[in-house]
């Protein structure tokens, strides 16, 4: 079974059809990139996703289940994990907190122990493990908004880490990051991917999608136009055309 | 010497201190902002001075029953604030303690413009309360305000209601019902400012529409916001610089809103976290004092040291 399926997932702004019957799964493990000229609509897909934008149209299936319906923190809490394109860390929250807040989704359910304390030694050593698996232990005390983009975009993904995923989405992660930065990302992401998890991310950088997916997604105008392993989309000639244009048009 | 009018000045202290701090919970907390908070302590206040006067209810039963009738309206404010946000519900928060204060002036049942008098003392083993009794009573209330607002800060609640104020839409994916957290945060703000206004009926044994106007509103935010926004010793000396400063600045009483505008002014311009907020210049300068006098302890780093006292 996927773990993430939509079935004709459409979303519509005011006559503007940003998602159009899109149809996706996510297999267990897999790396699934979601790429696309600007404005294809892969953000809207992941918003839709996780209903911060209630879908027009369709269904968001997480192992089989309708989750569609759910609030944004009740998906979470099923186990999608996501980042933004631009960070929205809690910024004066220390590094530390940034990671606390998702370590403690389980205890936000119910009222009785939504009072209790966080400082406890058990929470910390976890966090602690967490913050030195993605590279920012030395950070701990820092306020989110003083890291350097490169570190906030790690952080955000150890943020969405922290509330244990079964599909962490990740939205664009190496946006704005000079070469190296990227590079360093995608090996985190691989990482994660080691440790499991199943995640799908949206990406414009065609080499890194490359490098990094196993499989991808066309997203162009809103439609899925093609779907299928990295090496075959780079040579699909509707990639190409969405693209680049169409050959006669250019002509 | 220590004489009625200390006590008295001491008691209304002790007011101030739980409405800046209760406010804090709202919007030191949880970022939302509420420029009508006088009105939650006239709601407060208003119960109290009914239920003991036209009921003929004990204090005892009137004082916990007004902060939970208070609290119920504050949650609806809280259910409201979830589809008005920021700039809009501060306005809205406006309106809300106008409409309240004009509830007051304009209903027979609410004593209209001359208020509700000969509210009585509380009795305690069958005496009075004397003024210095209303002081340890209010004192009380201040220790279970600070206690409620520290165990917020350290519990699950008070991180969730921080990230909420840091950023709602991320906070809601992180696994935080954002909804049902607001509204906790605005019933449990407003229940506590109901306290107040109830032990402040007794006290005053006299209440009007206009001592809950939008005046003491902005001077319950200006507090809050002077001292530290979003922490507890922040509100605390907020409430007590503000408090005090109408006894201190007796000459110049009529100029008082001024003084608090400008303030808030200089505030906002050069230290926007208050003085004792984070990152705040005195806060800085104390660090910087500790480090000369106790070199050692700069090796040893507090991990919470933005989780406040």
């Amino acid at each position: 079974m996927p773990v993430l399926e939509t079935i004709k997932l459409s979303k519509h702004f005011a006559g503007l059809k940003a998602l159009n019957d899109v149809n996706l799964e996510v297999e267990e493990g897999e790396i699934l990139g979601i790429i696309g000229p600007n404005g294809a609509g892969k953000t809207t897909l992941f918003n839709t996703i996780t209903n911060i934008y209630k879908p027009t149209a369709g269904e968001v299936l997480f192992f089989g289940k309708p989750i569609h319906h759910l609030r944004p923190f009740e998906i979470a809490q099923r186990g999608i994990g996501r980042t933004f394109q631009i960070t929205r860390l809690f910024k004066n929250l220390s590094v530390w907190k940034n990671i606390l807040v998702a370590y403690g989704s389980k205890r936000y359910l119910s009222l009785k122990n939504v009072f209790e304390t966080y400082q406890r030694d058990e929470f910390n050593q976890e966090i602690f493990r967490l913050l030195h698996q993605v590279g920012l232990a030395e950070y701990k005390d820092v306020n989110a908004k003083y890291l350097p983009l490169g570190l906030q975009k790690r952080l955000e993904i150890a943020r969405a880490l922290a509330l244990n995923p079964i599909l962490l989405m990740l939205d664009e992660p190496c946006a704005g990051l000079g070469y190296e930065e990227a590079q360093e990302l995608v090996n985190l992401i691989r990482n994660v991917r080691g440790q499991g998890k199943t995640i799908m991310l949206v990406e414009h950088n065609m080499p890194v999608a490359m490098g990094l997916c196993d499989r991808m997604v066309v997203l162009s105008f809103g439609s899925k136009i093609a779907e299928g392993k990295s090496e075959e989309i780079k040579s699909d000639p509707k990639v190409i055309e969405a693209y680049l244009g169409r050959e006669e048009e250019i002509a | 010497m220590i004489g009625t009018y200390h006590i008295v000045v001491a008691t209304l202290l002790g007011i101030y201190i739980v409405l800046a701090l209760s406010l804090n919970i709202i919007t030191g907390y949880t970022g939302q902002p509420s420029l009508g908070h006088a009105a939650f302590f006239g709601i407060g206040a208003y119960a109290s001075a009914i239920l003991s006067t036209k009921y003929n209810l004990s204090f005892w039963v009137a004082f916990p029953l007004s902060g939970f009738f208070t609290a119920i309206v504050g949650s609806l404010l809280g259910v409201l604030s979830l589809r008005v946000k920021e700039d809009f519900l501060a306005i809205t928060t406006i309106g809300i303690n106008f409409v309240v204060v004009a509830i007051f002036l304009y209903s027979d049942f609410f004593g209209g413009a001359f208020g509700i008098g000969e509210i009585p003392p509380p009795l305690f083993l069958g005496y009075k309360f004397t003024k210095f009794a209303y002081l340890v009573f209010v004192s009380g209330l201040v220790i279970f305000t600070i206690w409620i607002s520290s165990i917020l800060l350290r519990s699950w609640m008070g991180l969730g209601l921080e990230a909420i104020r840091e950023d709602e839409l991320a906070a809601e994916t992180m696994g935080i019902d954002t909804k049902k957290f607001k509204i906790i945060a605005f019933t449990i703000g407003t229940g506590l400012a109901g306290l107040a206004g109830s032990i402040y009926a007794h006290f005053m044994t006299f209440i009007s529409p206009g001592d809950f106007s939008f005046p003491l509103s902005i001077t319950i935010i200006s507090m809050v916001v002077i001292g530290g926004i979003g922490t507890i010793r922040g509100a605390l000396l907020g409430a007590i610089i503000l408090g005090l400063a109408p006894e201190i600045f007796r000459p110049i009483l009529e100029y008082r809103f001024m003084v608090y505008g400008g303030l808030l002014v200089f505030m906002m311009r050069f230290q926007p976290n208050g003085l004792l907020g984070h990152e705040s210049f005195l806060l800085k300068k104390m660090a910087m004092l500790k480090r000369t006098i106790y070199p050692t302890k700069l090796m040893i780093k507090g991990r919470d040291n933005d989780a406040c006292s």
